[in-house]
């Protein structure tokens, strides 16, 4: 035992010698800083078979005091994302991380798709987290990525602007990420939704209509520009441009909602139908809506908002309620002002006030329209159902969206 | 000679019960039971409670140890064979949470290195660390509280606000699943077999039969939390969340402006889950020299290490066949030794014939 | 009948050093003294005044009483034996001899040059006594009895080192010590033979169970306020002659996270000071090895902004995350070295090349970065406000860096664990090194890294077995 001790230290010191020896080699296969890409948003197209993914990573540039950022875009494809990736990663020399991802774009190309055939690599363990955001876009995501947004320094950081929670809280935006898009869609009611990006020049305002239900093309607001396949250098301050020449900046909006069901494109959800959904399924703080009272247009702020779809069975008769309360308060109006009726901006008059709730029941009318007709259920009717009601569920699975009876108790109240 | 107070067993019942479920557990049960796994672990630590405090009140009854209650009713060499078993019940023990805990480091400390020679300095600490007597248990343990209470803290307030308890319902959708799942979970559910080992090592005072089971209570009561936030984040998703303990709390809306703290907290709850690990070594080693005879702690250790180390690189990449061998096979040694054995152990002579 | 002659050849065969004078002078009626003492040791005005001066009125035929009763000094021993005279003269004490007898007296007289009592470099209280101690050990002692008055103060008196004989004091108080606490360290130190013991430190050594080990087995102070606090909760001091730095045992880890001001501070204040301490202590020890193992490993730790800073600012360099850390730690501690050891007059010009050169210079030569820089100064810094604790903690820091940057974090969080099992199995005299925490002694939690009122601390530290446990107690 003494024998043992003695050579104790030697042991201690050994090991010190072997790992000094680790510390200055790491050659062991190890992957550090200096040879990661840091990708912050990945664009996903598709083309027949193939897949087509967008990578923009930033590029660290050295400097001292640790600001030069370049963002590039570089394209790979394959048969699958990963494959794809592993092209990025020959282009570029370094390790691709997903990690850091926080956008995850795709482009119209993938309407014809089940969903998670593209968004399925992203799920594989430890590929990416499931916290990035996803969205789809008009046009090619590999355009989108490559336009220089109007207000911020950098594409993806504009493209995440318009997902922020600021706007989700004003119910502007339905906001999904990579977890919320899995649980809805393996759900009973098999249905998820993703905010639906468009992009148009500085100073035009984005068209009310939009695309709608049944697969329909999407309006073209941008041409696309040229580019897939190339990759650019790391040199020069902004965003690179894919195909050449400086685009100019472009305004992003995400205020129309893209739905999809059993892992199906099932349309886009114009402004009105994506906010009536905001209110219903996400915690909105304030919002802003129009209504029309006699020749007057009003527009009404609303404040303390709650709003659900409760689905019931009663006595064997499945029931949704859509609920709605607010507090209201005139926030504008088309006529001139008077300005000692400001002061009673807070007091809504009765009219104004049946004019919003008319406003919201048919908001809410038309996206239950649209949740038929697509046999979308993104009320998560289906999954209520079978939560709450389990013994209905086989008797009402298939047919529960058109077989309810829909009552609305929308209150807006003066907030004085 | 008294080598553990009965506040160190209480943290021990506390802390390692806990730590040791965090890993693959979760995913496990939310694959084969789904939103049910709740009622699953619950019954695994209620059998478990049970005989939890049958041992601690047998212990309010004698103060011999297990070996002395085993000679005084069998003979010397019986409870030397008894022993012997016990050594590699705990060696057996070992091997499935040594292979998730390489899994897991792999997973959380690193990103691109290969994981079996990142892993294997691990046997330096174990060969150290199962080589120190008894007395060292029970201290770690009053290290290991306070981390383990800051991290779990940090790391559960991180989650909560994401969590949906709806997504829970319906339940009792398929019973079977629970019962089966529970089954297939026996061998992570030892405490008691360590109660057995504590047996005689402290001086019991009245009312600590009560204070060990509601600590292994709390201990559960902790899985059960982390169970429920795993699955009412990810839901359906969850099968395919593995360490769940790593993923509750990436939802924490500051995590993007100061990065993942959640793996900090993961990294000081580690050192826990090292020292859970080590328990299952020391109290091998202690029953190989109760068998034996053989004191020279130092030599076991590194005897009992190389063999894990062996099995290790023999058994790399082969995690699902392990499991599945624990899981389909080798729940009925679990329920001898982990539960029959210490139920029985209240027949065994606890006065001796001169008393 | 023996000579004065005689005596005086007797101490300076052995004493053969030119700076042992002898004094020789004769009284009125012609009785001849002779005094030998240490030149600079012995206090010569003294000697003068209490022994020359009243002698001189002795008669030839006074006795040695009668000389004895005329010494003014307030020291006088009688001695018989030469090697006693010897033993004294190099202790600073002068002999008197007297021409025809064989006896001897010794004059308390010594006065060894030393610094005046000053604040402590090591130990600054902003609010508190500011007295330290002194390389002399009577000064010390004074410094001691000047606080604790109590009756059963005991002072032993151990003499350590065969050429040194260094004079050793172990100070206890009876009735709160436990039995056989200073017996045992007595028997540690009276065990050891070593040639001289020119600091505490060497005691620290001989009275540690595992002197190897990283961390030490006793505690320190420069205070004698910090040493007698010390020593009223049941541990034993040790003083050494020629030492500033008493040593206490038995010794507890948390003891280093304490500060004398904590006690005469608001409790809560303390409170958040002693965490404040903790928190730093561990930032220092880990956070350098945390940064290369997180760029080599883990990025993910890194918040994704900073990241990009930091990845901007490694991008050009020459050097791997490894390389440059260890780098800069080496010049942090080249630093720190050369400050100490360099004269002041240089001090100037090195705390120039030290900041600029080796840091903005570099920087900007794309040696290192600037994050190391940061994280390396921090790191620096945080390590002192636990200064006893200093060179346990900056050795720690370089294992930590070096099973970081090779093994990543799980290595950090391996020899953490490691360290854990260590400590948890040291004890200093019977008190394990982690108490209260391992193992849990509530009372003693009170004072722990929380910092409550003296109020609630009516207790002595459980953790030393005091005989007496009652600290304060309401009339």
């Amino acid at each position: 035992m003494k024998k043992i001790k003695k050579y104790v230290p030697v042991l201690y010191w050994a090991i010190v010698v072997a790992l000094l020896g680790l510390y200055f080699t790491n050659d062991f296969g190890l992957v550090d800083i200096h040879k990661t890409s840091f990708i912050v948003a990945v664009g996903v197209d598709t083309e027949e078979d193939e897949v087509q993914v967008t990578a923009q990573i930033a590029v660290p540039q050295p400097s001292t005091s640790g600001d030069s950022i370049n963002y590039i875009e570089v394209q790979g494809s394959g048969f699958t994302i990963a494959d794809a990736l592993n092209e990025i990663n020959a282009k570029t020399g370094t390790y691709p991380q997903l990690l850091f991802c926080q956008l995850i774009l795709i482009g119209d190309s993938c309407k014809d798709k089940e969903l998670f055939q593209v968004l399925g690599c992203f799920y594989r363990r430890n590929y990416s987290e499931l916290t990035a955001l996803v969205a789809m876009c008009e046009g090619k995501a590999s355009d989108m990525l490559a336009k220089p947004a109007s207000i911020a320094p950098e594409n993806s950081e504009g493209l995440q602007k318009v997902l922020s929670h600021e706007l989700e809280k004003s119910g502007n935006v339905t906001k999904a990420n990579l977890k919320t898009i899995a649980e809805a869609n393996f759900s009973e009611s098999k249905a998820c939704y993703m905010p639906y990006i468009q992009m148009n020049k500085p100073g035009t305002s984005q068209n009310g209509g939009g695309d709608r239900i049944g697969g329909d093309d999407v309006e073209q607001s941008q041409s696309t520009a040229s580019g897939s396949g190339q990759s650019n250098g790391g040199q020069g301050g902004a965003s690179a441009q894919s195909g050449g020449g400086q685009d100019e900046p472009v305004e992003f909006t995400a205020r129309k909602t893209a739905i999809f069901s059993e892992g199906k494109f099932a349309g886009i959800l114009d402004e009105t139908q994506s906010f009536a959904l905001n209110m219903l399924e996400t915690s909105v703080d304030m919002a802003i809506i129009p209504c029309t009272v006699g020749e007057t247009e009003y527009t009404i702020g609303l404040k303390g908002i709650s709003g659900k779809a409760d689905f019931k069975v009663e006595k064997g008769v499945p029931k949704l309620t859509v609920t709605f309360k607010a507090n209201a308060q005139v926030q504008g109006a088309k006529k001139v002002l008077e300005p000692h009726s400001v002061v009673n901006d807070d007091v809504v008059k009765k009219e104004v006030l049946d004019g919003a709730e008319k406003e919201l029941k048919t908001r809410f009318e038309n996206l239950i329209e649209i949740s038929r007709k697509t046999g979308c259920d993104m009320l998560g009717i289906r999954k209520q159902l079978h939560k709450y009601y389990y013994k209905y569920y086989d008797a009402f699975k298939d047919d529960v969206l058109n077989r309810m009876e829909i009552s609305y108790k929308i209150e807006v109240i003066s907030t004085n | 000679m008294t080598k553990i107070s009965c506040r160190q067993i209480c943290f021990i019942m506390l802390i390692y019960t806990a730590v040791s479920k965090f890993i693959i557990y979760p995913t496990y049960l939310s694959y084969y039971t789904g939103r049910d796994l709740l009622f699953s672990a619950l019954i695994n630590f209620a059998v478990q409670g049970v005989i939890v405090w049958s041992v601690s009140y047998l212990c309010s009854r004698t103060d011999k140890t297990f070996f002395g209650l085993l000679k005084d009713t069998f003979g010397n060499i019986f409870a030397r064979i008894i022993f012997g078993l016990f050594a590699l019940f705990f060696l057996l023990a070992t091997i499935n949470p040594l292979f998730e805990q390489k899994l897991y480091v792999h997973d959380i400390f690193y990103d691109t290195v290969p994981s079996l020679m990142i892993f294997l300095p691990v046997f330096f600490f174990l060969v150290y660390a199962s080589a120190k007597p008894f007395l060292n248990i029970g201290r770690c343990a009053d290290i290991c509280l306070p981390l383990f209470l800051l991290s779990m803290l940090l790391i559960l307030v991180m989650s909560l606000h994401e969590v949906k308890f709806d997504n829970f319902l319906p339940v009792f959708t398929q019973p079977k699943k629970i019962f089966s799942s529970s089954l297939a979970s026996v061998f992570r559910f030892i405490e008691p077999a360590y109660l057995l080992m504590f047996m005689g090592r402290f001086r019991y005072k009245k009312g600590d039969a009560a204070k060990i089971t509601i600590s292994y209570i709390g201990g559960a009561v902790f899985v059960l939390v982390v169970l429920a936030a795993f699955y009412g984040i990810y839901g359906d998703v969850a099968p395919t969340r593995h360490f769940a303990i790593s993923k509750i709390s990436l939802f924490f809306p500051a995590i993007d402006l100061v990065g993942r703290i959640d793996l900090l907290a993961l990294y000081v709850l580690e050192i826990t889950m090292l020292f859970a690990l080590v328990l299952n070594i020391q109290l091998a080693i202690e029953c190989i020299a109760q068998c034996t005879g053989y004191e020279n702690r130092a030599v076991l250790s590194v005897a009992v290490n190389a063999v894990f180390f062996l099995i290790l690189i023999f058994c790399d990449n082969k995690y699902n066949a392990i499991s599945t061998l624990f899981s389909k096979w080798m729940w009925i040694v679990f329920l001898i030794f982990a539960n029959l054995i210490p139920l029985a152990s209240w027949f065994l002579r606890k006065k001796n014939e001169e008393d | 009948m023996v000579t004065l002659d005689k005596n005086i050849k007797g101490v300076k065969s052995v004493l053969t050093s030119e700076d042992i004078i002898v004094f020789e002078f004769a009284s009125l009626s012609g009785k001849k003294f002779a005094s030998i003492y240490a030149d600079g040791v012995a206090d010569k005005q003294l000697l003068g005044e209490l022994v020359a001066k009243p002698l001189k009125d002795v008669k030839e035929d006074d006795t040695l009483e009668e000389i004895k009763k005329r010494l003014a000094s307030p020291e006088v021993k009688d001695g018989d034996k030469i090697a006693d005279a010897i033993k004294e003269i190099s202790d600073g004490n002068a002999v008197l001899f007297v021409d025809g007898e064989k006896d001897f007296f010794i004059i308390g007289l010594k006065k060894p040059p030393g610094r005046t009592v000053a604040e402590p470099p090591t130990q600054v209280a902003v609010k508190g006594p500011r007295e330290g101690f002194t390389e002399d050990i009577k000064t010390n002692l004074g410094l001691v009895r000047k606080r604790l008055k109590s009756d059963k103060l005991q002072i032993k008196t151990l003499r350590a080192g065969k050429q040194s004989d260094t004079a050793v004091a172990l100070i206890f108080i009876d009735g709160i010590c436990p039995d056989g606490l200073a017996e045992r360290v007595q028997k540690e130190i009276e065990q050891k033979s070593v040639d001289i013991v020119p600091d505490s430190s060497y005691i620290s050594q001989f009275i540690s169970k595992k002197p190897k080990s990283l961390f030490r087995h006793n505690g320190s102070c420069e205070k004698p306020d910090i040493f007698c606090a010390k020593i009223s909760e049941g541990r034993v001091g040790i003083l050494v002659d020629g030492s500033p730095i008493a040593l206490t045992v038995p010794y507890m880890l948390i003891e280093d996270f304490q500060a004398v001001e904590d006690y005469y501070q608001v409790s809560y204040r303390s409170t958040i000071l002693r965490i404040l301490r903790l928190v730093s202590l561990m930032v220092g020890i880990f956070l350098p090895a945390f940064y290369v193992s997180a760029q080599l490993f883990k990025i993910q730790l890194i918040p994704y902004r900073l990241l990009l800073k930091i990845s901007s600012s490694v991008s050009g360099l020459a050097l791997s995350p490894s390389v440059e850390m260890f780098l800069t730690l080496f010049l942090l501690e080249v630093l720190i070295e050369a400050s100490i050891r360099m004269p002041k007059y240089v001090g100037l010009a090195m705390s120039v090349v030290g900041a600029l050169v080796l840091g903005d210079t570099a920087v900007q030569a794309g040696i290192i970065s600037t994050p190391a820089i940061i994280i390396i100064a921090f790191s620096a810094i945080s390590l002192f406000t636990t200064p006893d604790l200093v060179e346990t903690s900056t050795t720690l820091r370089w294992l930590f860096l070096i099973i970081g940057g090779s093994l990543g974090t799980f290595g950090i969080v391996m020899f953490t664990a490691f360290l854990i099992c260590y400590l948890v199995s040291e004890q200093s005299y019977g008190v394990p090194l982690l108490a209260p925490f391992a193992p849990i002694i509530k009372g003693d939690l009170y004072d722990s890294i929380v910092k409550s009122n003296m109020y609630a601390l009516n207790k002595r530290p459980e953790a030393f077995k005091a005989k007496n446990k009652v600290r304060i107690k309401e009339r």
